[in-house]
């Protein structure tokens, strides 16, 4: 070793510190792994015995019929645990954990009775304080939470959170609103970052959920700049069968975005009448592939017997795909229309005959 | 001047050294705050609520069966349980030579249907096509083709199908039920097209499954799978974690991911002129969307959603290792275009190069460097101390990699409830830098000598040892 040059020297010193250094973290990655491990299996028997306990003490307070909570308390929470345990916090997360377990699969009054338990033991206050962490995933999860237990007061704070970067936290913040009772358009508007299908599907099941009969005004976001509110706006139209609209179809049917033109078709499908009906056809050739299966769906549920030459051309597409939907729409139709899907079945060239059989057994 | 040589050498051995453990650490930062990220997200999703949406796009999966006669039914049966509303089933039998067609007839009450298609890809002749009387299966359909290759028989899968996205499924592995759900979040959940979703395919040796449910995951008592799993937990945790969230994912696996059915017909389908053609088919979607600049993404879910069995002897091992060598050059080079071309972005500017040096030439240099070294020393040119000092840095850093993604397992996933497990596999990780590394740059060596100097192109047979006996799972 002192033979060799002294920054070569050097150099070796400061790979083996560096070697070491990694050494000693990995030795610390393992410790802290192991650790866990062994208390989180210690902890697994006791947090079952926990567990049970406080399940059999919430049956218990569903059955009770005759005492109010506070008399209950009294009574019975020394039955099941003490007042020291009350205050662990693994007690503490397990009886919160509980209480939510059981208000998802409650309704009426046991969910009520749930959510007294909730109120009795403070975990309102433990929610509020998540509101404060810098962390996103603690808001959207605390509030989450207070909706599930329908438990939200009024709060200026998800108004800000609309625009929030974070998909989850905006999400959450328009849930908030609208369980607090704002307009439900009128929040939707406020929402600059564009929505996705999955949002989309979020916020229509949630309102779907909250079982609002109809969404009033929602014209404002059908006709809204945003892209992706409008077609939010067109799929809610259809999904609440909103037959009253203050909109320009016409422009919608020829708009350059394809999920527009796909919603606005969808829509009057379902709550339009046959006015759109040449126009449609006239533009199925350019179309892309969505749109060519929403107007053949629009066709089927408006079309006349004047359509099926249309539909027969259909059947000679260039996609298989849109072939078989072609033949579904002469299946579904009407009665004409499915004779003549029939006489394919017998009389068409080979592949119009397999065509036929696919459609006809449902394939 | 051989002294000028030597350093000069050492000088790029360094540097590669660098670069490689450079790219590693970013990786495994980026890693981290996606995986935190997402498990954080998944908490806020309620993929239960998917499976009852028929307004989701629809999948078919597309399972190509060779010889399976011995698991088909149980594997069937298995596909037939994950809970996906708008879902197909398509078994290719791909010529099998044993009974597996007449298994799946028999038990599936299956009969012939003229099913309507069209050749849009090519392979080999369909010669028939099944559906079950039975209402029960109405999602299955068995195609019976001619044996051309996984390739050719997932070309057919796809020609049968009429659904918008397409999973490419090994018949053999093991999904969790929910897994199509999780693949399809990305895709409703992005403004661009997603052209293809892989997810985290792990390894289930010594997995007690029962009736195509896995009851109890452990990790694997044989030394040569348990390397394995900690290969996979660096590869999906910590490699295609960082890769898919800057959009650069060249290689999604064959094993289970599913893709664009039209944008990959518009590619022409799996190629079966490669062995790897999991990857030459991403690294053409890819192509597609960035020469007609087309937003498009290549999407990861770093959730397990995927279980198969890992080869537990090293001549099984080596054939795998051997084809994925050969897969991976023939893929670089049939699109070397893309290597270094601005056009192409993150692929042309990032991937493809990571995937030159460090998958493709690595071997040739870490075997290389060795026997470079040795060399060296023996010459007087390589002080022995130096020599050392460097081999404990790499085994340290290597080490590490294996540790932080054993942690990022454990923080993220925790699918590992024993203590001894966990610690065999430390234990297994310490090792494997000896012992298999070793073993892993030779079998890439073999690989590419017998790409380019045998001009072989077969998969070589991979003989599957099953899961533990089906027992019935214990009550809780």
């Amino acid at each position: 070793m002192n033979n060799i040059p002294a920054h070569i020297q050097r150099l070796i010193f400061i790979i083996l510190v560096i070697a070491t250094i990694l050494l000693i973290v990995d030795l610390v990655i393992i410790i802290s792994i192991l650790s866990e491990k062994i208390s989180a299996k210690r902890n697994a028997k006791r947090r079952s015995e926990i567990r049970e306990k406080i399940q059999q003490y919430i049956t218990a307070w569903l059955m009770e019929e005759d005492l109010n909570i506070q008399e209950f308390m009294s009574k019975e929470i020394a039955n099941y645990f003490s007042n020291i345990q009350l205050k662990f916090k693994l007690f503490r997360e397990i009886l919160y954990e509980e209480i939510f377990n059981a208000n998802k699969v409650l309704l009426g009054d046991d969910q009520k009775k749930i959510k007294e338990l909730y109120t009795f033991f403070g975990f309102e206050q433990k929610i509020k304080k998540e509101f404060f962490r810098y962390k996103w995933y603690k808001l959207v999860n605390a509030t989450n939470d207070l909706l599930a237990i329908k438990a939200l007061e009024n709060s200026t704070m998800f108004t800000e959170l609309l625009d929030h970067p974070n998909q989850f936290v905006r999400l959450v913040a328009i849930k908030a609103e609208i369980s607090m009772g704002g307009d439900q358009v009128d929040i939707l508007s406020e929402i600059h970052f564009p929505l996705s299908d999955w949002e989309m599907y979020e916020i229509i099941s949630f309102l779907k959920r909250s079982q609002f009969k109809q969404i009033p005004n929602l014209s404002k976001l059908i006709n809204h700049e945003s892209i992706t509110l409008k077609i939010l706006g067109l799929k809610l139209a259809n999904i609440f069968q909103e037959l009253d609209l203050d909109m320009d179809a016409a422009s919608f049917v020829v708009h350059p975005n394809p999920k527009v033109r796909t919603a606005i078709i969808e829509y009057l499908a379902e709550c339009g009448g046959n006015e759109y009906l040449n126009e449609l056809k006239r533009r199925f050739a350019t179309e892309e592939e969505p749109v060519k299966i929403a107007i053949l769906k629009y066709v089927s549920l408006h079309g006349t017997d004047d359509d099926v030459p249309f539909i027969f051309n259909k059947l000679k597409d260039a996609y298989p795909a849109i072939r078989v939907k072609a033949a579904e729409t002469l299946q579904n139709m009407n009665s004409n229309s499915m004779s003549f899907l029939s006489y394919l079945e017998s009389n068409g060239d080979k592949s119009d005959q397999k065509l036929a059989i696919h459609v006809l057994n449902k394939f | 001047m051989l002294t000028f040589f030597s350093y000069f050498i050492q000088f790029g051995l360094f540097l590669y050294c660098m670069m490689i453990f450079t790219s590693y650490i970013l990786m495994s930062v980026r890693s981290w705050k996606v995986l935190k990220h997402h498990k954080q997200a998944n908490l806020n999703i309620d993929f239960n609520a998917f499976r009852q949406n028929p307004y989701l796009p629809s999948i078919s999966v597309v399972a190509p069966a060779y010889n399976e006669g011995v698991t088909i039914v149980e594997n069937i049966r298995s596909l037939l349980s994950l809970g996906y509303n708008n879902l197909t089933l398509i078994i290719v039998n791909d010529g099998s030579k044993d009974d597996t067609l007449e298994k799946a007839i028999k038990f599936y009450d299956l009969e012939k249907v003229d099913y309507y298609f069209e050749y849009r890809l090519p392979c080999n002749e369909i010669k028939a096509i099944y559906k079950s009387k039975n209402k029960a299966f109405k999602k299955l359909i068995v195609v019976d083709k001619a044996n051309g290759g996984k390739a050719d028989a997932l070309n057919a899968g796809i020609n049968v199908s009429y659904s918008d996205y397409f999973a490419c499924v090994d018949v053999d592995c093991l999904l969790e039920e929910n897994a199509f759900e999780h693949l399809i979040y990305p895709v409703i959940n992005s403004h661009k097209e997603v052209v293809a979703v892989g997810g985290i395919v792990w390894l289930n040796n010594d997995a007690e499954v029962y009736h195509g449910h896995m009851v109890k995951l452990q990790i694997p008592n044989k030394f040569l799978p348990r390397i394995q799993l900690i290969e996979y937990f660096r590869a999906f945790l910590l490699g295609r974690t960082a890769w898919s969230s800057i959009n650069g994912l060249l290689l999604i696996s064959g094993a289970f991911g599913i893709f664009h059915r039209e944008r990959v017909i518009e590619v022409g389908g799996y190629n079966k002129k490669t062995v790897g053609e999991d990857m030459e088919l991403v690294i053409r979607l890819h192509k597609l969307m960035l020469n007609n600049k087309i937003p498009y993404e290549v999407a990861y879910v770093p959730t397990p959603l995927c279980w198969t069995e890992a080869p537990v002897t090293k001549t099984i091992l080596s054939r795998q290792r051997n084809r994925w060598a050969r897969g991976t050059a023939e893929c670089l080079m049939l699109h070397r275009d893309m290597i270094g071309r601005k056009k192409y972005g993150i692929i042309g500017m990032l991937s493809f190069p990571y995937w030159l040096i460090a998958e493709w030439f690595g071997p040739f240099i870490e075997a290389f460097g060795l026997i470079f070294t040795l060399v060296m020393i023996l010459l007087g040119y390589i002080n022995i101390y130096f020599f050392v000092a460097m081999l404990g840095l790499v085994f340290s850093m290597s080490l590490f990699f294996s540790i932080l993604a054993i942690q990022a397992q454990e923080t993220f996933f925790n699918r590992y409830s024993e203590p001894k497990e966990i610690g065999r596999l430390f234990i297994t990780a310490v090792l494997e830098p000896f012992i298999y590394h070793p073993l892993t740059v030779y079998w890439a060596i073999k690989g590419n000598y017998d790409l380019f100097f045998k001009k072989t192109h077969s998969w070589g047979e991979m003989t599957r040892t099953g899961y533990a006996p089906a027992t019935a799972p214990k009550k809780p």
